[in-house]
C-alpha cells in the first residue's frame, strides 16, 4: 500500500516538473527569488533520524560529526500566495490554500513539496530542493533540539522509551497547536530563520532509517532506508508518510502528531 | 433568544406545571432532619472527588453545586463552540454518592447568561429526571433533592423543552453522577472489588457549522449558531466526537495516569450517541456495560458498548508499563473526529507477557516462509 502510493507521488511529480520546465523556464524571474538566509560551511553533530537498535532493544541513533558545505535556506517558509502561483501554472498539485502572501502554506505533502521546488528552479534558474534532516537542523540553530533520550530509555524496557519520547513531545510541543499564524509570528532564530520550530513542521527530503548499532552504541552497524516515511521537522522530529496533507489525522495513534505541513527550501550558494 | 426558545417555553411549563401537582403541597411531607448532611465540592474531568467507595455511615444528605457557565470554549486548531456547561467544563462534573443516600443539588444559572437551563438527572426518579423542577432563568437557582435508589452510573443533561434539548446536550451540557452500593462494588462472582483510581471520560459529539470556504464558523453567542447548527445536527453525522470537550485533551501533558498494578475505574458517558470504547493494548477486566452496579460485571471484555443516553464502568488492572490509548473503536471518530485518550503507565516490562522475538529485518523473499506463507 505505502509502497504503491510512493509510486504514484513519484509519477504525479514527473509530470509536474515537466509543464514547470516548459512554461517557466524561459523567464526567469529574479523579483521572485526568496530571500534566503546563508548557512556557512563547517563541522556538524548529528543524529540519524529514524530508528535503531541493538538487538531487540531501540536505542539512540548513533552521534556522528561531518564536514558539511555551506547552503542557502529560505528565510521564510513557502508562503499561501507562492504555492498558489504554481498551482495556477499547473506545476503544483491542488490543495487548500488561503492564497495569501503572508501566511505559509499548510496541508502539503511530499510530492506538493518537491513539485514546488520544480517549479521554483525553472523559474528562477537555480536548483532549489528540500533540505535534508541535517540541513534542517543547522538551519534551525538555537532552536533544534537532540532527540536523544538518553540511557534510560535505551534499555531492555520498551515502555521506558515510549513514555520518555511521549513525555518529551509534549513538553516541546507546549502551546503550538494554534491555528496557522502568520509568517514572522514566531519570530527569528539566532540565525536569522524565520518561523523554525513554531506551529508549522517542515519536510525535509531525509528517509526514515531503520538500522543496527555497535554494541558500544556508537557507530551505525547496518542501515535501510524506507522513503516512503520522511522526518519532518519542527519542535520535535517526526515520521510522516509521503502523501499526507495533515499529520494530525493520519499519523500513529499513540504519538504526538505535527501540528502542520509545511515547508521552506534550500539551494546550494552562488560560487 | 430566537424564535425557537419561545416556541419551546410553553412545553415546560406544562411539565413544570403539572409534576407541581405530585410534589407540591398535596403530597406529604418528608421529614429528613434526622440525617446527616455533607457538602461536597465538585472538581473538573477526568478527576473526580474524593469520596469513600464502601460507606462508613448511614444515608446522608449530599450537597452539591453547580455553575452553569455559557462561555465560548476551542474544541479543536481554528474550530470554537459557544458552549453550554455545567461549572464550566464539558462534560460536567461527576457527582458520587452511595445507594439510598439524598442528592440535594443546587443549580446556579448567573445572572450574564442568555438562557434558561434544568437538569435532567437519570439517576433521580421523577419530573423528568428533576428537570421540571430545576428550570432556571438567568439570575436564578433552583434546589432539587432526590434519593439515589438505584446503584449505577448515570448521566445527567440539560432539557429545556423542544428543539432546546438536542441542542443544550450537544452544546456541552451533560455529565455523570455514580450512585455506588453502599457496601461497594462486586465482580462477577459477587466478591468485594475497588480501584486505585478513577477518571470520568465524557464523550462529545458536536456538530459545527461551516462557511462556504469549508472553515468553521465563529458566532458572537450561542443563539446566533442555533439555526446553523441544527442543520448540521439533523443529519446525524457529527463534525467532533471528543473526550473531555476538545481534540486530544487528554493527550500530552494531559494524558491520564497510571502504573502498572493498579486498578483503574474509567466511567464513560454519552448523552446523545453511542459509543465503544476500547484500551489499545488492554481490556476491560470487569465491565458494567449498562451502566447498572444492581447486574453483575461481565469479565475480559475487548470493546464494550455505550448506548447514547447511558454510562458506563469499566475496571483494568494494568499488567505492562507503557503508552495505551482508550478510545471510541469506530477508528474514525477515533483518529479523524477527535475520540482518543492516552494514558501513561509506568512499571517494569514483563517478558512473560510479551518480548518482541526479532526486530524488523530484512528477509529473503526467494527462501524464508515458503513453507507457511500462502
Amino acid at each position: 500500500m505505502a509502497r504503491k502510493a510512493v509510486g504514484v507521488a513519484l509519477g504525479g511529480l514527473a509530470l509536474a516538473v515537466g509543464i514547470g520546465v516548459v512554461l517557466a523556464a524561459p523567464r526567469p524571474s529574479p523579483s521572485a527569488v526568496p530571500a534566503t538566509v546563508r548557512l556557512a560551511a563547517g563541522v556538524q553533530d548529528y543524529r540519524p533520524a529514524g530508528e535503531f537498535r541493538i538487538g531487540t532493544r531501540i536505542v539512540d541513533a548513533p552521534p556522528g560529526r561531518a564536514r558539511v558545505a555551506a547552503v542557502e535556506i529560505m528565510k521564510y517558509q513557502v508562503s499561501e500566495a507562492d504555492y498558489a502561483r504554481c498551482m495556477d501554472a499547473g506545476a503544483c498539485p491542488a490543495t487548500l490554500t488561503g492564497r495569501r502572501a503572508d501566511y505559509p502554506q499548510t496541508n502539503v505533502n511530499l510530492g506538493d513539496a518537491m513539485a514546488y521546488a520544480a517549479w521554483l528552479s525553472a523559474r528562477t534558474g537555480s536548483a532549489w530542493r528540500l533540505p535534508s534532516d541535517a540541513e534542517w537542523l543547522r538551519a534551525a540553530g538555537n532552536r533544534a533540539v537532540d532527540d536523544a533520550l538518553g540511557a534510560e530509555a535505551s534499555g531492555s524496557d520498551p515502555s521506558r522509551r515510549w513514555i520518555a519520547g511521549y513525555r518529551r513531545e509534549a513538553a516541546l510541543r507546549g502551546e503550538s497547536g494554534l491555528g496557522p499564524r502568520p509568517l514572522g509570528a514566531f519570530g527569528a532564530n539566532d540565525l536569522g530563520v524565520q518561523d523554525i520550530a513554531g506551529n508549522v513542521w517542515e519536510w525535509t527530503g531525509t528517509c526514515f532509517q531503520n538500522g543496527t548499532v555497535s554494541a558500544d552504541g556508537q557507530t551505525i552497524a547496518s542501515r535501510a532506508d524506507y522513503c516512503g516515511v520522511r522526518a519532518v521537522q519542527g519542535r520535535h522530529r517526526a515520521f510522516v508518510i509521503d502523501f499526507i496533507r495533515d499529520a494530525r489525522v493520519g499519523g500513529c495513534s499513540a504519538g504526538l502528531p505535527p501540528d502542520h505541513l509545511g515547508f521552506r527550501l534550500v539551494r546550494s550558494p552562488a560560487r | 433568544m430566537g424564535a425557537a426558545f419561545v416556541a419551546a417555553a410553553p412545553y415546560v411549563i406544562k411539565t413544570a406545571t403539572a409534576d407541581t401537582a405530585t410534589t407540591g403541597s398535596a403530597a406529604a411531607a418528608v421529614d429528613l432532619a434526622s440525617l446527616p448532611r455533607r457538602k461536597v465540592k465538585l472538581v473538573a474531568p477526568p478527576f473526580v472527588h474524593d469520596h469513600e467507595q464502601v460507606a462508613s455511615t448511614g444515608p446522608e444528605i449530599v450537597e452539591f453545586a453547580m455553575k452553569i457557565v455559557e462561555k465560548e470554549i476551542q474544541i479543536d486548531d481554528n474550530v470554537w463552540l459557544q458552549a453550554m456547561t455545567f461549572n464550566g467544563s464539558i462534560p460536567g462534573p461527576m457527582m458520587v454518592v452511595h445507594q439510598d443516600d439524598y442528592v440535594e443539588l443546587t443549580l446556579f444559572n448567573p445572572p450574564g447568561n442568555k438562557m434558561q437551563h434544568n437538569i435532567d438527572l437519570h439517576a433521580a426518579t421523577g419530573a423528568l429526571g428533576g428537570a421540571g423542577l430545576t428550570l432556571v432563568s438567568p439570575g436564578e437557582k433552583a434546589v432539587l433533592r432526590f434519593r439515589a435508589t438505584r446503584p449505577g452510573v448515570f448521566v445527567y443533561h440539560c432539557a429545556p423543552g423542544g428543539s432546546m434539548i438536542p441542542w443544550h446536550v450537544v452544546s456541552g451540557m451533560s455529565g455523570c453522577i455514580m450512585v455506588l452500593p453502599r457496601d461497594g462494588l462486586k465482580d462477577d462472582q459477587g466478591q468485594p472489588v475497588g480501584y486505585d483510581r478513577i477518571y470520568y471520560v465524557g464523550e462529545n459529539d458536536f456538530y459545527m457549522p461551516r462557511g462556504a470556504d469549508g472553515k468553521y464558523l465563529r458566532y458572537t453567542d450561542a443563539s446566533e449558531g442555533f439555526v446553523d447548527m441544527v442543520e448540521v445536527m439533523n443529519r446525524l453525522i457529527p463534525t467532533h466526537v471528543v473526550f473531555n470537550g476538545r481534540v486530544g485533551a487528554l493527550t500530552g501533558d494531559a494524558a491520564l495516569k497510571a502504573e502498572q498494578g493498579e486498578q483503574v475505574l474509567f466511567v464513560h458517558s454519552q448523552a446523545n450517541r453511542d459509543s465503544r470504547p476500547h484500551l489499545i493494548g488492554g481490556h476491560g477486566d470487569l465491565v458494567w456495560e449498562t451502566g447498572s452496579f444492581s447486574t453483575p460485571p461481565a469479565r475480559d471484555l475487548q470493546t464494550w458498548f455505550i448506548r447514547g443516553g447511558s454510562a458506563g464502568a469499566a475496571l483494568y488492572t494494568f499488567r505492562q508499563p507503557g503508552l495505551y490509548v482508550y478510545l471510541n473503536h469506530n477508528l474514525i471518530e477515533a483518529v479523524n473526529l477527535g475520540a482518543a485518550a492516552h494514558v501513561v503507565v509506568g512499571g517494569a516490562w514483563n517478558n512473560a507477557l510479551m518480548e518482541q522475538v526479532v526486530a524488523p529485518v530484512a528477509f529473503d523473499a526467494t527462501t524464508e516462509g515458503l513453507d507457511v506463507l500462502p
